[in-house]
């Protein structure tokens, strides 16, 4: 049913159909590279696109076109495990709010504002020059900041649901509360929690840019698409040598539009409701 | 359900006793620090009981405090005030697994069957939650107890494998009874089952629950806002009013004497299938007072006909509620002067 209308979404699609050809260019990538990933050569340094190397190289001499394909890689799973490790936090501490509510909700909304008034970047530049810059870490410190959003999210869908009538039939039976959130609630929960997951892969990545972009993100030699686009603060690339940071930061683009046609098509595929085309964005941060 | 004499040869055999009980929701007021300004009383000191094999009806009207009574008979929700016994226990002083242990001997049927489904489980898993949570029957005995249960209720044993969106009112209110018989309980709160049901399709679920008495030996809890569908069903009623027990009575006995001015009022509003037949429509003026402020006295004298008669007593003074004989109680001052 969701799937059908999903599928007679033909931006959805598009955005599906571009993911899906990220996803195998990553996964790939060894066998499409052409040269290796970190092996500078500084007598090939700064060429412009050639047949030999198909986007140029870079200040090192390193095949741009290949360090594209495994920074995809770094990007892509930096944005899907840092959704996930704050789905599991959001979720939690929002299905504990919103089902007990009184006092547990209180605190752990309280927590949740103070978490969301900080502001991301200087929050995550200090959590990383604490944690040392890397692949890691720049997860974690984009899982810790971000869960707030789904936290409440899943709280509000928690309050209206733990007092439908087939949650108190539960309770009459004596399903114990663990249970009854996960078998009873969640699954009633989740369609707009996939929503924003989804959302949020795509301002993950961005996110992840922006740290990588600022130097506190994945440290060289391993590339990703934010790092490889801090080669841009140099003005002789950034005016004489586009092919160096234009690919990167296309596919940054991309990439993130097409998370983002997938979400809105997810978002109005399970809840019918919505008109067409007046759903709004959400933009990274 | 049962005759009235067989009711009769119970009588000592009390399996709930439903003591001064209260439930008060609190009020808070606006502001950025949210203060409880007050409390609806929802259920104000009622205290009746249930027999062993009998159908108590429970009558009143929107907002009287019947569907809070029945979830706190259930420990659905924690009273403010007030015992449950149920089998000579009183259910408020168990804790959290005695508790879980006593849901198998008392259920509850809810009211809208659209919404006491969850969506997104199978029939079977629905019917099956219980037996497994009790450890009564896993894997292929759960199978098989389930389509027992689902031919009990009228469904056929194919049915477990579908949703609850693929049936019918009727159909979804029987995998409701089904899935509060799964435990073999001896209680079961009716919360006004076939209120959101097709008129026809009514009687049917009313024959059920009718049958199922019969041959499991069930104490039925029927709440209902009209005394038209509880009529039928009913050996004895309670018609509550505001949180208050108004009035308890044998059905027959109400029907031929009601005692209460309120009870009177809700019997004139039965409609009779005979359009020749004409009778004396008690309308009942003004709206129910609000539970937050409920009047002072009797809290149905701002609506009483007789209030005027009988003087400012009714203001001032609470009547308790008292037998009048043929075990029929009331709390009237008229009544019981």
């Amino acid at each position: 049913m969701a799937w059908r209308r999903f599928r007679a979404n033909r931006r959805a699609m598009l955005g599906l159909y571009v993911l899906i050809v990220l996803v195998l260019a990553s996964v790939f990538a060894p066998q499409l590279a052409r040269h290796d990933r970190d092996l500078p050569d500084i007598r090939r340094a700064e060429q412009p696109p050639s047949r030999e190397h198909w986007l140029g190289t870079d200040e090192l001499g390193r095949d741009v076109y290949t360090r594209l394909l495994y920074g995809g890689r770094v990007s892509l799973t930096v944005g899907l495990v840092a959704v996930s490790i704050y789905m599991v936090i959001g979720v939690t501490l929002g299905a504990i709010a919103g089902y007990y509510g009184g006092a547990v909700d209180s605190v752990i909304m309280r927590i949740t504002d103070v978490v969301m008034i900080v502001p991301f970047f200087p929050l995550a530049l200090t959590m990383a020059a604490v944690l040392r810059p890397s692949v890691y870490n720049t997860m974690v410190v984009i899982g810790l900041l971000g869960w707030t959003g789904i936290c409440r999210l899943v709280r509000g869908q928690f309050l209206t649901l733990r007092s439908r009538e087939y949650v108190e039939a539960a309770r009459a039976i004596g399903v114990p509360d663990g249970q009854i959130i996960f078998r009873h609630i969640l699954p009633n929960a989740m369609a707009p929690v996939m929503v924003a997951a989804t959302l949020g892969v795509g301002s993950a990545i961005l996110s992840e840019a922006g740290l990588s972009f600022l130097g506190f993100g994945v440290q060289q030699p391993t590339p990703s698409w934010g790092n490889m686009l801090s080669a841009a603060i140099s003005l002789k690339v950034l005016l004489l040598q586009p092919w160096i940071w234009l690919p990167p930061g296309l596919l940054i683009f991309v990439a993130i539009l097409a998370v983002n046609l997938v979400g809105e098509g997810l978002r109005e595929a399970l809840d019918p409701r919505l008109q067409r085309g007046s759903a709004c964005s959400r933009s990274g941060p | 359900m049962s005759t009235a004499v067989g009711t009769e040869a119970r009588q000592g055999d009390v399996l709930v006793d439903v003591r001064n009980l209260k439930k008060y929701f609190p009020v808070s007021g606006g502001g950025i620090i949210a203060r409880t300004v007050g409390y609806v009383k929802a259920v104000d000191g009622v205290s009746f009981q249930i027999r062993r094999g009998e159908t108590m009806g429970l009558v009143g009207e929107s907002g009287c405090g019947k569907t809070t009574m029945g979830k706190v008979l259930l420990r659905l929700q924690e009273p403010t005030e007030g015992q449950v016994y149920f089998e000579g226990k009183n259910i408020y002083d168990l804790n959290r697994e005695e508790m879980r242990r006593l849901r198998r001997e008392m259920q509850i049927i809810f009211q809208d069957p659209y919404a006491s489904l969850n969506p997104r489980m199978t029939v079977g898993d629905i019917i099956g939650e219980p037996l497994e949570i009790h450890g009564v029957a896993r894997g292929q005995a759960k199978t098989k107890k389930v389509h027992e249960l689902l031919d009990v209720v009228g469904l056929a044993s194919f049915h477990a494998r579908r949703y609850p969106h693929e049936f019918s009112g009727g159909q979804r209110q029987r995998i409701g009874i089904a899935r509060a018989l799964a435990l073999n309980p001896k209680l079961i709160v009716c919360d006004e089952p076939v209120s959101a049901l097709d008129v026809s399709i009514q009687s049917q679920v009313l024959n059920l629950l009718e049958d199922l008495q019969k041959e499991f030996g069930l104490t039925y809890l029927f709440i209902a806002h009209g005394l038209s569908v509880v009529k039928h069903v009913s050996d004895r009623v309670g018609v509550m009013y505001l949180g208050k027990m108004m009035e308890i009575s044998p059905a027959n006995e109400l029907y031929s004497n009601p005692l209460h001015p309120y009870t009177e009022a809700l019997m004139s509003a039965i409609p009779i299938p005979d359009p020749t037949l004409k009778r004396e429509r008690i309308v009942l003026e003004g709206d129910v007072p609000s539970p937050v402020n409920p009047p002072s006295g009797c809290r149905f004298h701002t609506r009483c006909r007789y209030q005027a008669q009988v003087g400012d007593i009714c203001k001032e003074e609470e009547p308790p509620l008292v037998d009048v004989g043929n075990d029929h109680w009331v709390a009237c001052h008229m009544r019981t002067k």
